[in-house]
């Protein structure tokens, strides 16, 4: 196991990284090829004063050729030297600041996934082709058909400015930062009226997330949960009489496989997806700092999000494939 | 009963089609008569569905406000009323007389949801039309080929894959424009064939450019996800004897990958691409609820919903209804790309053709009638109608 597990730890490394090189050359062919001048674009457009492309010009290297471009924004990516345009900081630095906020409301979001999905999923498959079933179904089909710049309109409506109940506005945050992530930081800090507050404020785009995701997810649990269950080894250990709790063991075991790949996924969208969610409900996360700076022609910050997005996803997809070969033997590399 | 009809009228449009394809090539109906009972079937069972039913006929709404609503809008989609009466500003539904209101600018919301619906129609489906087929194209190739091919080919898919859909087709979305303004200013066919596409007027021609480049930005990001689907499946339907034989029989690639691999491999496909035909629609309308895409006066759904956020919560049914729209074209296509999955799967088919039998014996019968019905009134088609005859009875036997 372990040798083979080296390999294959090591043969997935080598296929991420033309990958991750491959997204940061993506996102400077947008940045810096694609647009028809981009220093007259960063500087603001058409009212930018030719002092301000010049020095544009200088401080990023767009008078050199393209491949000379491209090593210099690789060095400034890995020395962290490229600065904001519009802020003046470091861009990474940004970036952390706004992480937090995103893996928050990813923790909220994926609650709510799985409290809808796996009950819901499990449900469905017990009491399968009946009215439940068909209720999962249809609210799977729901999910992937709502927008959620909508759903998160009408929930404000309903739930801010009809009951009340949340609130939209601020970002409680913890006094110190220790794990990086505020709702773990407030606890070990023993502040429950900030933890009271992060409820308040993300627990519906929370659950707007969950709502939309939890259909599908429930509808994976259902068909895995199903294949597993009617599968010969099942009919074996029923047969040979095991008790009721063995069976479900092992039939959740089997079962959790397919579910794995699926919550390693949503995880890594919602990481790096929640974009209208976050615009919408006005959290300063990734997502909406990856939306101002595309509309800000904020171009080397749009490469430095894209290459965070791009990470993120490799390190999800590896986490998953590791999760996948411990948790399922047949798997061999 | 109201099955019955819809079988009718499946066995029209078969025989439509049958029809066609005997002026094109006379022998086709006897040649293709497996394939086309085959359909029949697929056909009849998604008759028995009713949520396949629902989708398809809100899909057929939204496909006819999109041909017709234009013409048929109270309004038209740059009337600023407001220059008339000051006080047609953001009017609440029934005020005035206006069904569901106005916007900011004292247009008829009703007339620019329609002329909205237009807009999404024509993008998604010149995208689903650009990127599937790319996608397919590539994934054929990058599956039969193997070797270098195949790792060049899957590399660039998953750094497509990499980026979150929204923010790469955001990304492309916004540095496109300039470029396609400058097309547009260029080439006066291209405007011509645009706004008559999307039904606008000649003088709002080059503030198209930000719907063209959220359409070229949306094939960008489209098409990876078929690359990595068809590839999968062409792996495994290339081991297949029948793929052997054709390549011992000396027949091109080409030929062998769109005519022995693609057919046995198209029914998932078919089901993504109109699952995905609600997804664009929902992209399309983030994008434009972020600012990008449909440039004023053009009218989109999701646009309309950024006007109404502005003034949100007062302005409620400028989020409402646009979102309405968006959330029923889009569930239309989910229930209908839902139903097929079933449809085409040959497994569930005969289950469902299965209950067809249990519940109602009799339709057996009824559904033998229908063919000679129709032999009486058209009585050229002789040689179909037998053909159908033996069809309707093969139904419940081969289930």
């Amino acid at each position: 196991m372990s040798t083979s597990m080296k390999r294959f730890l090591i043969r997935r490394v080598t296929t991420f990284a033309p990958t991750v090189f491959g997204v940061i050359f993506l996102a400077f062919i947008i940045a810096y090829v694609l647009p028809a001048d981009p220093a007259r674009a960063w500087g603001g457009g058409e009212k930018a004063s030719p002092v301000t492309i010049e020095r544009i010009k200088q401080q990023y290297h767009l008078n050199d050729p393209w491949y000379l471009q491209f090593i210099y924004l690789i060095h400034g990516v890995f020395t962290n030297s490229i600065t904001d345009p519009i802020s003046g900081n470091p861009i990474f630095d940004d970036l952390f600041r706004a992480f937090p906020v995103t893996v928050q409301l990813t923790i909220f979001g994926m609650f709510f996934t799985l409290l809808i999905g796996i009950p819901l999923g499990i449900l469905a498959a017990l009491k399968r082709d009946t009215k439940l079933d068909t209720a999962v179904r249809i609210m799977a089909l729901t999910g992937v058909a709502t927008p959620v710049f909508w759903l998160a309109y009408i929930f404000i409506y309903v739930f801010f400015v009809m009951l009340g109940w949340i609130t939209v506005l601020g970002v409680p945050s913890p006094s110190r930062i220790i794990t990086y992530i505020p709702i773990l930081d407030a606890l070990l800090l023993g502040e429950f009226n900030i933890i009271g507050d992060m409820i308040k404020r993300y627990s519906l785009p929370g659950f707007i997330l969950g709502f939309l995701n939890g259909g599908i997810l429930a509808r994976i649990v259902r068909n895995s949960f199903l294949d597993a269950i009617q599968s010969d080894f099942i009919d074996y250990a029923k047969a040979r009489g095991l008790h009721k709790t063995w069976i479900w063991k092992h039939a959740l075991k089997n079962a959790f496989v397919p579910v794995i790949t699926v919550i390693g996924l949503a995880v890594g969208g919602l990481l790096t997806g929640a974009v209208l969610t976050e615009t919408v409900f006005g959290l300063p996360g990734i997502g909406r700092y990856s939306v101002r700076s595309i509309f800000g022609f904020d171009f080397p910050a749009i490469v430095c999000v894209t290459l965070l997005f791009g990470l993120v996803y490799v390190t999800v997809n590896f986490v998953v494939d590791i999760i996948y070969a411990v948790i399922d033997p047949r798997i061999r590399y | 009963m109201s099955e019955r009809i819809f079988d009718q009228l499946t066995n029209a449009v078969l025989r439509g089609i049958q029809g066609v394809g005997e002026r094109l090539r006379p022998g086709w109906t006897t040649r293709n008569k497996a394939q086309t009972d085959e359909w029949r079937l697929m056909m009849y069972a998604y008759n028995r569905s009713l949520p396949g039913m629902i989708g398809f006929f809100l899909a057929l709404g939204f496909i006819m406000a999109g041909l017709l609503g234009p013409f048929m809008a109270p309004y038209k989609y740059n009337e600023f009323l407001i220059v008339q009466n000051p006080d047609y500003q953001l009017k609440p539904p029934g005020a005035y007389g206006f069904a569901m209101g106005t916007d900011f600018w004292g247009r008829d919301l009703v007339s620019i949801l329609l002329q909205g619906a237009r807009v999404s129609l024509i993008i998604s489906i010149i995208t689903i039309l650009w990127g599937v087929p790319i996608g397919i194209i590539l994934g054929l190739v990058s599956g039969y080929k193997g070797g270098k091919i195949d790792e060049l080919i899957m590399r660039v898919t998953d750094v497509f894959i990499a980026f979150p859909t929204l923010v790469l087709a955001i990304a492309f979305a916004i540095v496109l424009p300039p470029r396609i303004v400058d097309l547009l200013v260029a080439s006066p066919h291209l405007r011509t064939l645009m706004v008559w596409l999307f039904a606008i007027e000649y003088r709002d021609a080059l503030q198209l450019s930000g719907i063209l480049s959220v359409i070229i930005a949306m094939i960008i990001v489209w098409w990876p996800t078929y690359t990595r689907i068809v590839r999968g499946s062409v792996l495994s339907a290339r081991e297949n004897l029948f793929v052997e034989a054709a390549r011992a029989l000396g027949v091109s690639t080409w030929r062998i990958l769109l005519k022995h691999i693609l057919p046995n491999i198209i029914g998932p496909i078919l089901v993504l691409a109109t699952l995905d035909f609600g997804s664009v629609m929902i992209t399309e309308a983030a994008l434009s609820f972020l600012g990008l895409g449909a440039q004023d006066p053009i009218p989109e759904w999701g646009a309309i919903i950024y006007i109404g956020s502005q003034w949100f919560p007062a302005s409620w049914w400028l989020i409402l209804f646009p979102g309405l729209c968006v959330f029923t074209a889009a569930l239309s296509w989910n229930l209908i790309g839902d139903t097929l999955r079933d449809v085409l799967d040959p497994k569930t088919r005969r289950s469902i053709e299965f209950k067809v039998k249990e519940k109602a014996p009799i339709k057996e019968e009824k559904r033998a009638e229908v063919p000679v019905k129709v032999s009486v009134k058209v009585p050229v088609k002789a040689s179909e109608e037998s053909s159908e005859g033996t069809v309707s009875e093969d139904a419940p036997k081969s289930s």
